[in-house]
C-alpha cells in the first residue's frame, strides 16, 4: 500500500511546552485510522499541523512523498474541525455549496441523503443550530468531500447515541463505497473499535501506540487469579496494571497469547479474557510506557 | 446597508461639524460617503472571514485571491458610482457638495481616466489596510503600525522631511500625469499585496 502521508519527527512547542515531541506517523491509502489520547495528548494538534492551520517547530510532512511547506496542505484533503467557525448568518445549504466548492470529488447526492440521514433542514442557519447539529453540518461535509485524506476531530462530539450511530454506520458503508484514508480523533474508544482498522495512541505529546485493531484485541487480555499463579504466567509478558484482592491478583497484559500460554494459564487455574479499548487504553496510559 | 453608511457619514460630518468653522458650508458627496464601505471590507474580512473561509475548505490562497477579487469588484464599482454620482449631484439634485474627484482633480482625465485612478487608488487602500490587519499577530505586523502611524507625524514635523512627504502625496494623488499617477499606485498596491500575502501565509487557523 503506498503512503499517503508521513509525518517525521513533527514537533511543536508552545513557549517552553511541548504539545508534540518528536511523532512519527505514516498513514496509509484507503485505511481508517484511530488517534486515541487523552485531553492535550496533541491529537487536535496533530491535525492541525497536517492539516496546515499549525506551523511545526521542527520535524518534516510528506504528502505522497512530497515536502510540505510550511502551512501547506496536502492536496484533496478535508479536515473536519471539532469547533469549525462557519458563518452563522448562512443557510446550511449555502455552506454546503461554498465547501463543494473547494472539493473537487465532492458528491451531491450523497451530501443530500446524509441531509435527510441526519434529519437536517437545508434552510435552517447556521446560528440556529444546536452543537450536535453543527458537528453533523461538519461531518456531512467531512464525508460528501469524498477526499482522499479526511481528518475527523471529535466527529460525534455533541450527538447523541442514535446520530453516533447513524454517523459511524454512514462513514463505513461510504468507506466500503469509496475507500479512502481517514483519522478520527475521539474520546469514545469503544466506539471507535469496530470502526478504525488501526489506531495511533498518543500522551503527552508522543506516540504511545501505533498497532492494528485486531492485534490489540488479540493481545490485550485482563488475567485472573491465584496471586503466585498470575505472577508465574505473567512473568517476561508486558504488564499494563496489576490490581490484588486478598490472595488473588488481577492483571491486565498486552501480549499475544498462543496455545501454550493458554494451556499454562487452564494448569494455573488463571480466567482470561479480552479488554475493552477504552479499558486497555486506560491501563495503557496509566503505566504501560 | 448603503443608508446606514451614508447616516453615519453624515453624523461624523455633523460632529466634525459642531467643533469646526462652518462659516463654508459644504457637505461631501454621498458618494465618496459610501468609501467607507471600502475601509470597512479591508478590515473586516480578513479579520472575519479568514477563518470561516478556511474551516470550509479553502486553502490560504485561495483565500487571499478570493480577496483580492471582492476588493478589485468593490473598488470598481464604487468608482464608477463616484464618476456619475457627482454630475447626478450638480445636473440634477442641483447640490453644491464636496467631491473628492474634483479635490485630487482626477475628473481633468476624464471619466475613464478618472474612473481608472479612483479605482487604482482605492485598491492601493485597501490592499494596505488587509495587509495591516492580516499582520495582527505579527511582531512585524504591530512594525508596520508604529511605522505608519509616526511616519506622516514625523514627516511633517521635521522640515526637512516635509517636502519629501509633500511631493510623496502630491505624486500619489494630485499626479497631473494619469499614467504616472495610476503607474505609483499600482507599484504600492503590489507591495502591499505582496505584504498581505506574506502574512495570510503565516496566519494560524
Amino acid at each position: 500500500m503506498s503512503i499517503v502521508l508521513s509525518c517525521e519527527k513533527l514537533t511543536k512547542t508552545y513557549g517552553r511546552t511541548y504539545a508534540l515531541r518528536d511523532l512519527d506517523l505514516q498513514l496509509e491509502e484507503n485505511v481508517i485510522y484511530g488517534l486515541l489520547g487523552r485531553n492535550g495528548a496533541g491529537k487536535t494538534t496533530l491535525l492541525n499541523l497536517i492539516a496546515g492551520g499549525l506551523f511545526a517547530t521542527d520535524g518534516t510532512i510528506e504528502a505522497r512523498g512530497k515536502k510540505l511547506g510550511k502551512g501547506a496542505i496536502p492536496e484533496d484533503c478535508c479536515y473536519v474541525r471539532e469547533n469549525s467557525k462557519l458563518f452563522g448568518g448562512a443557510r446550511l445549504m449555502e455552506i454546503l455549496q461554498f465547501a463543494a466548492t473547494f472539493h473537487p470529488h465532492w458528491d451531491w447526492a450523497f451530501a443530500h441523503k446524509l441531509l435527510q440521514t441526519f434529519r437536517l433542514d437545508p434552510d435552517k442557519k447556521i446560528k440556529q443550530l444546536s452543537r450536535g447539529a453543527e458537528s453533523l453540518v461538519g461531518n456531512i461535509i467531512g464525508l460528501s468531500s469524498r477526499s482522499a485524506l479526511t481528518l475527523f476531530d471529535e466527529p460525534v462530539l455533541g450527538l447523541d447515541v442514535l446520530m453516533r450511530e447513524r454517523f459511524y454506520k454512514e462513514l463505513l458503508e461510504d468507506y466500503a463505497n469509496h475507500p479512502r484514508t481517514i483519522l478520527i480523533s475521539t474520546h469514545l474508544l469503544d466506539e471507535i473499535a469496530p470502526i478504525a482498522e488501526r489506531v495511533y495512541i498518543l500522551d503527552e505529546g508522543s506516540l504511545l501506540l501505533h498497532e492494528e485493531m485486531n492485534q490489540i484485541s488479540m493481545a490485550a487480555y485482563l488475567i485472573r487469579g491465584h496471586s503466585d499463579a498470575v505472577a508465574a504466567f505473567t512473568e517476561g509478558k508486558r504488564v499494563l496494571h496489576t490490581e490484588s484482592y486478598g490472595h488473588g491478583k488481577l492483571a491486565a497484559i498486552f501480549e499475544k497469547l498462543d496455545d501454550g500460554d493458554r494451556l499454562q494459564a487452564r494448569q494455573l487455574d488463571i480466567a482470561l479474557e479480552q479488554l475493552t479499548l477504552q479499558k486497555f487504553f486506560s491501563y495503557l496510559i496509566e503505566g504501560g510506557r | 446597508m448603503v443608508v446606514v453608511f451614508i447616516l453615519l457619514g453624515r453624523l461624523a460630518e455633523y460632529m466634525v461639524g459642531l467643533f469646526s468653522d462652518s462659516s463654508q458650508n459644504s457637505v461631501l458627496s454621498d458618494g465618496n460617503l459610501l468609501l467607507l464601505i471600502l475601509l470597512l471590507f479591508a478590515i473586516v474580512l480578513p479579520l472575519g472571514y479568514y477563518s470561516r473561509i478556511v474551516h470550509i475548505g479553502a486553502s490560504r490562497k485561495q483565500y487571499f485571491w478570493g480577496l483580492q477579487f471582492v476588493y478589485a469588484v468593490w473598488a470598481a464599482a464604487l468608482a464608477l458610482f463616484n464618476c456619475l454620482w457627482p454630475m447626478l449631484e450638480a445636473n440634477v439634485f442641483h447640490k453644491n457638495t464636496v467631491d473628492l474627484v474634483e479635490a485630487f482633480h482626477w475628473n481633468e482625465f476624464g471619466v475613464a481616466g478618472s474612473f481608472l485612478y479612483q479605482t487604482v487608488f482605492y485598491l492601493m487602500s485597501m490592499a494596505l489596510l488587509s495587509m495591516l490587519v492580516s499582520g495582527f499577530r505579527h511582531f512585524a505586523g504591530w512594525l508596520l503600525w508604529a511605522l505608519f502611524i509616526v511616519a506622516i507625524p514625523t514627516g511633517t514635523a521635521i522640515p526637512e522631511l516635509r517636502a519629501h512627504v509633500v511631493s510623496f502625496f502630491e505624486a500619489l494623488l494630485f499626479n497631473r500625469s494619469l499614467l504616472e499617477g495610476v503607474g505609483f499606485n499600482l507599484v504600492l498596491y503590489f507591495v502591499f499585496v505582496a505584504g498581505g500575502w506574506l502574512f495570510t501565509r503565516r496566519r494560524t487557523h
